[in-house]
C-alpha cells in the first residue's frame, strides 16, 4: 500500500475493512477501525507507531489529570469561604496552565525533534561556516512517522479544547485512540476536531447502502482527479522544475501553472477518497477544499484551500495571540494613535505573522516553505492595509465591486498570486525558486506554444487535451457546488439510466484516460511528506 | 427483504454493465500490428507480433540478461532455428507471462525459455495487482491507445517489417569484472517468492496445455547469479522434469572471459560475450532440445533476407560505440 489511490488500498484493504466492520457486532466495530488504523500506520512506518501511541497516551493522561485538578478545585472551592474562592480558583488555573503547557511542549518537542532537528542543525552549521569556524553539528536524520504533522495538530486541538473547557476530557482511551488513528485521515488529514469525529467513530454505525454508494462515488471522483490529471502531469512538472536552467521563463510559468493544477488535483482528489472512505463508515470528515480558485482574495483563498489547517491556525494561534492581554493593550493604544482601521491592524498583523510563519514551517523544514508562508502573509497584510483606499477609490470611480468584470479581475489576480506562490513551494530550495521566478520576469515568452516545445517536455498534445477536459469537468462541478447544488444528491434524483451513465462514465473515463501503468510514474502523496 | 433484494440486484447489474464496458474498451483499444500501440518501452519486445504467423520456434522471456545475451539471428545463421527475445528491462514475471501469451496469439513456439534472473526479482505488489487486472481486461494495459484511436497503420509512419535484431540489444562497450566468490558452492537454496512461483507455474501450465517445452536458462552474470539461486531453480526443474541450462556453471565451455566479455563489470555481457553465449545456447537447442532447423524452407526465407540487415545494424552500433569512445577521450 503506497497511498489512498493504490489498488491495494482500494481493492483489498478498504473492502476487507468494510467487510469485517459490517460482520462485527456494533460493540466491536470501533475496535475493527482501531486495528485497521494500527495496521495502516504500521504498513507505512513500522515501529514508529510507538510515536502515535505516545501521543495518544499523553492526551489521555492529560485529560485524566486535568479532570483530577478540576475535581480537586471544585472540592476546595465548595469547602472554602466565599472570599477565598477566587484565589483557590486562580491557583488551580495555574496548575492547569502548567500541565497544559507541559502537554503541548511534549507534543511539539517530538514534532520539532523529528521534523525540524536537521533543519536547525543545518542552519547552525551554516552560521559556523560563515563565521569561519570548523565546528559542525551532527545532523540526527530522524525518520518521521506517517502523518506526524497532522496527528500532532489533532492532539493539540484536543488539549487546547479541554483546557478551554469547550470539551470534556475523555476517559475512554479507545475512543481517543480511534480519533487519532482513523485510517483514512492518517496520511494527509483532514485535521479534524475531537467534537467532529470522535463520538461518531466510536458509535460503530452500520454501513448503509446510501453511505456505501455515496462514499464510493466520492472515491471514484477523487481517483479521476488524481490519476487522470495529477499523475499525468507528474513527469512534465518534475522535468521542468529539475531542469529549469535550460528553458526560458515561459516554461517556468508553464511549470508553475501545471504544478498548481497537479497539487490541487492530487490533494483534493486524495481528500475525496479520504472523505468518501469515512462516509462509508458513516463518519462525516470535515471538508478541506471549497472551490479555492473562485477566491477573490488571498485571504479568502485560505478559507477555501486546506480549510482544516487554516481553521486550526485561526482557532489556536490567531485568536489566542490577537486576543491576548498585551495585544489588547496594543489595540487600544493603536486606536488612539492610528484610528479605527490601522489601530486594530497592529495586533491582528502580529498574530497573522505568526500564523503564516507557522503555516510555512508546518509544510516543511526549509526556507522556501517559510518564504511561502510569509509570501501569503505579505499579500494578506497588504490587502488589509489598502482596503479603505480601494473602497474609497471604487466609490469615487463608481466601480461596482460585485460586478462580474470586477470579480473576474479579482479572481484572476488571486490565481496568479497563488501560482507564483506554488512555484516557490515546489522549487527545490528558495534559491531555485527565485531563479525560476527571475526567468519568468526577464525571459518570458510563449515560444513553447509556437515551436511546439511544450510537447517535448514529457506531455503530448493528447495529454494537454485530456487535462483541459478534466479540469473543465472539475470546474463545472465546482461551479455547481458554488451555487449550492449537491452533485451526488442531484444525481441520486435522476432516473437510473442517467444516474448509472454518470457513474459508469466516471469509472470508464478514469480507466481509459488515467495515467497509470508502463511509462507513467504516479505522483507521491504530496501532503503526506509534510 | 424485498428492498434488500432490489438493492442486491442493482449492484449485480451495475457490476455486469461495468464488466461489459471494460470488455468492450479492451477490444477497441487492443493494439493493432504496429509496435507503437504496445507502448514505447515495449516496442522491441512486442515486435514479435509482426513476425510471420507460426514461424518462431523459440520464445525467450526474461529481463535485460536475456536481451543482452541471446542473438536470434546468429542462432538462425548457425542452426536455422528461429527465436525471438521478448524480454524487457527489469521484466517482472507477470510481464513474462504477458509477453509469452502475446506471442502465442500469432505463434506456436516449440519451446519457451525463461531466463531465470527474473525469478528472484521481488514483485511490486501494486503492479502485480494491476497485472492481474490486465489479465482480465486488457484495457488496463492498453488504455493509452486512445491517443492513436482511428489512425491507420500508415498514419503512424511506422515500418511494419519485423526487426532484424529480433529483440536482441547489442552492446560493444567493455568494462571488466572482478571475479570474487562467483558461483561458490553452498548447500542452501535461495527462496523463490510465492508470487513469483505462481507466475512460473502459470508459464509451465500454459506450456503444458499448448504442447510447448518449457526450459529454464541462466546466462552468465557475475553480479546477479550465484549457486544458491542455481540450487533453487534446479530444484524446481527437477520437480517438474524441466530442462535447465545454467551457463554460469559451464563457463569454460561457453568461453566467457570476464575481462573482455562484459560491458558493466559482470552484470551483463557485451556483443562478444553474447556471440559465445548464443553459440552455446544454439547448440543446446539443436542437440539437447532437439529442435530441427528450417534451412531452405521457403516459409522462413524472410530470415535469410534479414541477415545482411542484422549485420548492418550490428556494424552501425559498433561504429557508434567507437565514435563515442573517441569523443570521450
Amino acid at each position: 500500500m503506497t497511498s489512498y489511490c493504490s489498488l491495494i488500498y482500494l481493492l483489498i484493504f478498504l473492502p476487507a475493512v468494510i467487510l469485517i466492520y459490517s460482520v462485527a457486532g456494533k460493540k466491536f466495530r470501533p475496535y475493527v477501525l482501531l486495528a485497521a488504523g494500527a495496521y495502516f500506520f504500521w504498513n507505512f512506518s513500522g515501529k514508529l507507531l510507538v510515536y502515535l501511541a505516545i501521543s495518544i497516551l499523553l492526551m489521555h493522561h492529560y485529560g485524566l489529570w486535568i479532570s483530577l485538578i478540576r475535581g480537586d478545585c471544585s472540592e476546595q472551592v465548595s469547602k472554602a469561604e466565599k472570599s477565598d474562592r477566587k484565589a483557590i480558583k486562580a491557583r488551580y488555573k495555574q496548575k492547569e496552565k502548567r500541565l497544559t503547557t507541559a502537554a503541548v511542549l511534549l507534543h511539539l518537542g517530538i514534532l520539532v525533534l523529528l521534523k525540524y532537528s536537521d533543519f536547525i542543525g543545518l542552519n547552525i552549521n551554516r552560521i559556523f561556516y560563515h563565521c569561519g569556524s570548523d565546528m559542525r553539528v551532527t545532523l540526527p536524520g530522524f525518520v518521521m512517522p506517517l502523518g506526524i504533522s497532522f496527528y500532532t495538530m489533532q492532539a493539540l486541538s484536543y488539549i487546547f479544547d479541554v483546557y478551554r473547557g469547550t470539551l470534556r476530557p475523555d476517559r475512554n482511551l479507545g475512543r481517543l485512540a480511534l480519533y487519532m488513528s482513523f485510517f483514512p485521515q492518517l496520511m494527509e488529514g483532514p485535521i479534524s476536531r475531537y467534537s467532529e469525529t470522535a463520538e461518531k467513530l466510536w458509535s460503530g454505525e452500520s454501513v448503509t447502502y446510501k453511505n456505501l454508494t455515496y462514499g464510493m462515488q466520492r472515491i471514484a471522483y477523487g481517483m479521476m482527479k488524481k490519476i487522470v490529471v495529477a499523475d499525468r502531469l507528474n513527469v512534465m512538472v518534475g522535468h521542468l522544475f529539475n531542469h529549469y536552467q535550460i528553458y526560458s521563463g515561459g516554461y517556468s510559468a508553464l511549470a508553475a501553472i501545471c504544478y498548481t493544477i497537479q497539487l490541487y488535483m492530487e490533494f483534493s482528489g486524495t481528500m475525496d477518497i479520504v472523505i468518501g472512505s469515512g462516509e462509508i463508515f458513516g463518519v462525516k470528515l470535515p471538508e478541506n477544499f471549497r472551490q479555492p480558485f473562485a477566491s477573490r482574495t488571498i485571504s479568502e483563498f485560505w478559507t477555501r484551500w486546506h480549510i482544516t489547517l487554516g481553521a486550526w491556525f485561526r482557532d489556536y494561534v490567531f485568536y489566542p495571540v490577537s486576543m491576548s492581554a498585551p495585544m489588547k493593550k496594543l489595540t487600544v493604544k493603536g486606536r488612539k494613535k492610528l484610528g479605527n482601521h490601522f489601530g486594530p491592524l497592529l495586533s491582528g498583523s502580529a498574530a497573522l505573522f505568526l500564523v503564516w510563519l507557522f503555516n510555512g514551517l508546518w509544510h516543511g523544514a526549509a526556507w522556501h516553505y517559510i518564504f511561502f508562508g510569509l509570501y501569503h502573509f505579505a499579500f494578506i497584510l497588504t490587502g488589509n492595509i489598502i482596503e479603505p483606499y480601494v473602497l474609497g477609490g471604487c466609490a469615487k470611480l463608481k466601480i461596482n465591486r460585485n460586478s462580474l468584470p470586477y470579480r473576474g479581475m479579482q479572481i484572476v489576480r488571486t490565481v496568479i498570486i497563488v501560482i507564483i506562490g506554488e512555484l516557490f513551494f515546489r522549487a527545490d530550495g528558495l534559491k531555485n525558486g527565485i531563479a525560476m521566478f527571475r526567468r519568468m520576469v526577464t525571459d518570458f515568452s510563449f515560444d513553447f506554444i509556437k515551436t511546439g516545445g511544450m510537447y517535448t517536455v514529457g506531455m503530448e498534445k493528447h495529454d494537454y487535451l485530456i487535462i483541459a477536459v478534466t479540469v473543465m469537468i472539475v470546474a463545472l462541478i465546482g461551479l455547481l457546488h458554488e451555487r449550492g447544488v449537491k452533485i451526488r444528491d442531484f444525481a441520486a434524483k435522476r432516473n437510473i439510466v442517467i444516474r448509472w451513465a454518470l457513474y459508469l462514465g466516471l469509472i470508464m473515463y478514469t480507466v481509459i484516460f488515467g495515467a497509470y501503468g508502463l511509462g507513467y510514474i504516479p505522483v507521491d502523496p504530496i501532503y503526506a511528506q509534510f | 427483504m424485498k428492498d434488500k433484494f432490489i438493492k442486491a440486484a442493482k449492484a449485480v447489474s451495475f457490476a455486469l454493465i461495468l464488466v461489459i464496458l471494460l470488455e468492450a474498451a479492451s477490444v477497441v483499444l487492443y493494439p493493432d500490428k504496429s509496435f507503437d500501440s504496445f507502448g514505447a518501452e515495449m516496442e522491441r519486445a512486442s515486435g514479435v507480433v509482426s513476425e510471420e504467423k507460426n514461424t518462431i520456434d523459440v520464445l525467450i522471456i526474461g529481463d535485460s540478461e536475456a536481451y543482452t545475451s541471446v542473438i536470434p539471428m546468429i542462432i538462425w545463421e548457425k542452426h536455422a532455428i528461429t527465436s525471438y527475445v521478448c524480454s524487457t528491462g527489469s521484466q517482472p514475471l507477470y510481464d513474462s507471462v504477458f509477453y509469452m501469451k502475446l506471442a502465442a496469439e500469432n505463434q506456436k513456439p516449440k519451446a519457451v525459455v525463461l531466463e531465470t534472473n527474473t525469478v528472484f526479482r521481488e514483485l511490486d505488489k501494486e503492479q502485480y495487482l494491476l497485472s492481474e487486472l490486465q489479465k482480465q481486461f486488457s484495457v488496463f494495459r492498453f488504455h493509452n491507445n486512445w491517443k492513436t484511436l482511428g489512425e491507420t497503420y500508415s498514419d503512424k509512419g511506422k515500418d511494419s517489417a519485423p526487426s532484424a535484431l529480433k529483440g536482441y540489444i547489442p552492446n560493444f562497450d567493455t568494462r571488466p569484472a572482478v571475479v570474487r566468490n562467483y558461483m561458490a558452492v553452498t548447500e542452501t537454496a535461495a527462496e523463490i517468492p510465492p508470487e513469483n512461483m505462481a507466475c512460473i507455474d502459470e508459464i509451465r501450465n500454459f506450456c503444458n496445455d499448448n504442447g510447448i517445452e518449457f526450459i529454464l536458462a541462466s546466462v552468465p552474470s557475475i553480479l546477479n547469479w550465484n549457486y544458491s539461486k542455481h540450487l533453487a531453480v534446479e530444484e524446481y526443474a527437477e520437480k517438474y522434469g524441466l530442462k535447465f541450462i545454467d551457463m554460469n556453471l559451464d563457463l569454460s565451455k561457453v568461453g566467457i572471459d570476464w575481462t573482455a566479455d562484459t560491458f558493466d563489470g559482470g552484470d551483463h555481457i557485451n556483443y562478444s560475450g553474447a556471440l559465445k553465449t548464443t553459440e552455446y545456447f544454439g547448440s543446446f537447442l539443436a542437440n539437447e532440445v532437439g529442435l530441427e532447423g528450417h534451412k531452405g524452407d521457403e516459409k522462413y526465407s524472410q530470415w535469410d533476407k534479414q541477415l545482411p540487415e542484422f549485420y548492418r545494424l550490428i556494424e552501425e552500433k559498433s561504429e557508434e560505440t567507437a565514435g563515442n569512445k573517441k569523443k570521450n577521450q
